[in-house]
């Protein structure tokens, strides 16, 4: 698994590559709070991503409940690796609405999951 | 409306009994397949419920008795002997019974087999170990076959990852099982600093239509059951016919996601439920999501089996049938007028849309017809059960084997045709099939076999009675003829006409009645059903080897292909189904038989009936008449008559009161110029001149 962090005026960009599973996950983790730490807007990109599971996607979710009560941004760029996509798609996080923490309206898990 | 639904449960419930005695009997003979355990299961279960549903309360609760013993033969806990299956046949009686809303004569017997069967569940009165009491109607939802569908609420032990478990995996395997939808929630997931990534925080919601049963599934969650919450809950059984699942509401509560008085307060607001529930904070997003894929996934359902029953088929009337089979046969005459009268106009516009309109007809005839037509198998089955009723009443070992199930007869045919082949089976039972000590004797094996088999043949359908019992006995057939003077003592006949005594009113060689036979109906009164379908019916027997009845229908009444005929100026249709040839006859051919009604055709000697003496007709025949040789039974007989036009497509029309009962003539019909041609009973012709031919 590989890092970049870069910082563009506000908005941290951290791409994220290799492997993205429960084997890196507590890495993946740091990676997170830390960007979490730095900016008031978190941009996740991706880039030859070879793997996925369920922990990642519990990690996003949980990244972005916490940009959420920090009053900080967090989004997923696109276009997003397949294998994430499906990851989210088997593992039905897909939502119409976003849950009772979204108050800005902003859950990652409504839109370009399809 | 309701007595329309109690109408149409009372249809599907008599196809289910067929199915379910055809399901039964077959058990009996393979006590350990599987499939025919579901199926008398299924049989049973929907019998129950539609029935509750519908009002039948009796019913229901009597075939839940019966189910709940074939729960348990599915689970391997109760085993299928004869016991059962004898049981389970008088309580399909029993059941039909109370569906034709009969009284049975021995209303004491419906407590005699629901205590039959409960005799049978382990645990019960009189039975050693014991057994999982059953569960009362309504209650069980293990039942597989059509596709009903589930609620999976699971949520895995949090250390799952660190077992090797992937829920994933688990997720993918429920997905080959049919539709399938999954609604993560994600309530308990910790804020990022608080998360252990290696921990599963996600429990799910899934929803799948499947016909693979509850079974199925738990198997999927059979090594993480023990460590984690899994809730699985039948939503929808596959029987419901609407599309309108419950509401969002309804769904919430019915989970226990939100109590009922809540629920009416948010309803007394008149919001949008979903929005109200989450504003409110009453009920979680991820709830809220999941019921509306709940929602929607059984609405899918529910409209796919809707869409796929629709296509499948359609209910309707026969009597709409026949009267669209009427109309049909009187769109052939009046196409038939259009086509003379094109040809009379000598028009080729005219000429043109005649023959479009005729080919239509004849698609349209030809549709119409197939729609009455209905599998043989319908009346098979009920067959099995009489062979095997009748076995053990005269102690006989028999199999009876059915072949060709599928093939098709017109409606009308089939239902006339029960009763006469009701009476064959029961003669091949009664006088052919030998008893078991006779049959090992003679060096066959103890159980016999009888074969019923139809097939397609042309515009015909062939149906062989087949046993192979100790056959015809010739001597005492040809003794009982000479004894009753119909057969000269030195004339040789052929083994065909000898067995077609048999089939003559008065002709009986059984030297004792049993319950079976002797009822008063004999094999002429077969044979005078299969005629009265326009059939032929033949015999052929070897003694000690056994006996084949072939039995001759055509495909359908309604309409049939004639030969048209004249005798001065009047029409007549002979059924093309019994011509064999036309031949002509002079008046030197008449005199050459010095007074006799024989023609020599082609070195064989032919009978014939001279229709303008029969009928008395008027005028001098022509000089040159046609012979119309028709064969029935194996022997060939000739019609005279003036003239042979063509063949004829026959609508038949029937006989008005008056007329019906003339000796020699079937119906009528009506020509393209309006003229009515008679439809003449061949059999009947030669019948009635048998002295006179035999002579």
């Amino acid at each position: 698994m590989d890092m970049k962090k870069k910082v563009a005026s506000k908005t941290e960009v951290v791409t994220f590559s290799g492997d993205l599973t429960i084997e890196n996950a507590q890495e993946l983790q740091k990676i997170l709070l830390a960007a979490m730490d730095n900016a008031a807007e978190l941009l996740l990109t991706f880039e030859n991503v070879t793997a996925t599971d369920l922990t990642f996607v519990q990690l996003l979710c949980s990244a972005h409940r916490t940009a959420v009560r920090s009053d900080k941004i967090m989004k997923l760029a696109s276009p997003r690796p397949e294998v994430l996509m499906a990851a989210v798609r088997e593992t039905g996080f897909i939502r119409e609405k976003g849950c009772i923490l979204d108050t800005q309206a902003s859950c990652i898990w409504k839109e370009g999951w399809q | 409306m309701k007595d329309k639904n109690r109408e149409a449960y009372k249809e599907e419930a008599y196809e289910l009994l067929a199915e379910l005695e055809e399901s039964l009997l077959a058990l009996e003979a393979s006590p350990e397949d599987e499939e025919l355990i579901g199926r008398v299961f299924r049989a049973m279960h929907t019998i129950k419920g539609s029935g509750a549903m519908f009002g039948f309360e009796d019913i229901a609760s009597f075939t839940h008795e019966v189910e709940t013993v074939f729960d348990l033969v599915r689970d391997g806990q109760v085993r299928v002997t004869k016991d059962l299956v004898d049981l389970s046949l008088a309580a399909r009686d029993e059941i039909r019974a109370m569906l034709e809303g009969d009284e049975p004569e021995d209303v004491h017997q419906r407590p005699g087999i629901i205590a039959g069967f409960r005799g049978l569940i382990p645990g019960a009165a009189g039975e050693a170990g014991s057994g999982p009491a059953p569960a009362p109607p309504g209650e069980e939802d293990s039942w597989a076959g059509a596709p009903a569908t589930y609620r999976i609420r699971f949520r895995p032990a949090a250390d799952i990852f660190l077992s090797g478990a992937n829920p994933c995996h688990l997720l993918n395997e429920l997905r080959q099982l049919g539709d399938f939808n999954v609604v993560a929630q994600t309530e308990a997931i910790p804020f990022l600093a608080d998360i252990n990534p290696e921990r599963c925080y996600t429990s799910w919601d899934l929803f799948l239509t499947t016909s693979r049963g509850f079974d199925a599934i738990a198997d999927v969650f059979i090594f993480v059951a023990d460590d984690s919450e899994l809730d699985i809950q039948m939503i929808d059984d596959g029987t419901a016919d609407r599309g309108d699942y419950k509401k969002l509401g309804e769904i919430l509560v019915a989970r226990g996601d939100l109590d009922e008085d809540s629920l009416t307060r948010l309803l007394a607001q008149r919001q949008l439920i979903g929005e109200a529930l989450i504003s409110t904070g009453l009920v979680s997003g991820d709830k809220v999501e999941s019921a509306l894929v709940e929602q929607r996934h059984v609405r899918a359902a529910q409209k796919k089996r809707q869409e796929n029953e629709g296509a499948a088929s359609i209910r309707v009337p026969s009597a709409k049938l026949d009267k669209l089979v009427d109309l049909v046969g009187e769109l052939v005459t009046v196409q038939a007028r259009l086509s003379q009268t094109a040809i009379n106009f000598q028009d080729s516009q005219l000429t043109a849309i005649a023959e479009e309109v005729e080919r239509l007809t004849g698609d349209l005839r030809d549709n119409a017809l197939n729609m009455r037509m209905l599998p043989i198998g319908t009346i098979f089955s009920k067959f099995q059960r009489l062979v095997r009723d009748l076995s053990g009443e005269l102690g006989r070992q028999v199999g009876l084997i059915t072949a060709g199930a599928e093939t098709e007869l017109d409606k009308t045919v089939l239902e006339r045709l029960n009763d006469p082949l009701v009476h064959l089976l029961r003669n091949s039972l009664d006088h052919g099939i030998e008893s078991p000590e006779v049959r090992v004797q003679l060096g066959k094996p103890a159980r016999g076999k009888i074969s019923l088999t139809a097939s397609h043949a042309g515009a015909q359908v062939i149906i062989r009675v087949q046993d192979d019992g100790r056959g015809l006995d010739q001597e005492a057939i040809r003794a009982k003829a000479v004894q009753l003077g119909w057969l000269a003592p030195e004339v040789e006949i052929s083994d065909k006409e000898l067995f077609s005594f048999i089939m003559s009113p008065g002709f009986s060689t059984a030297r004792e009645v049993t319950s079976v036979s002797g009822r008063g109906v004999g094999m002429d009164v077969v044979k005078k059903a299969i005629e009265a379908l326009q059939g032929s019916i033949e015999i052929d027997s070897q003694k000690g080897v056994g006996t084949s009845i072939t039995i001759k229908l055509p495909l359908t009444l309604a309409i049939i292909e004639g030969l048209l005929v004249t005798i001065e100026e009047d029409y007549f249709v002979v059924p093309l189904s019994v011509v064999t040839e036309c031949v002509e006859l002079t008046r030197e051919d008449v005199a050459r038989a010095h007074g006799h009604k024989m023609a020599r055709v082609r070195d064989e000697i032919v009978p014939y009936v001279h229709l303008r003496e029969r009928f008395a007709m008027e005028g001098l025949p022509p000089a040159i008449e046609q012979i119309v040789i028709t064969e029935m039974n194996g022997s060939k007989v000739g019609l005279v008559v003036d003239q042979v036009i063509g063949e004829q497509q026959t609508v038949i029309k029937s006989l008005g009161r008056v007329y019906r009962h003339v000796a020699g003539i079937s119906g009528a019909t009506l020509l393209g110029d309006g003229t009515v041609a008679l439809i003449l009973d061949a059999a009947q012709l030669v019948q009635g001149q048998a002295g006179e031919l035999l002579n």
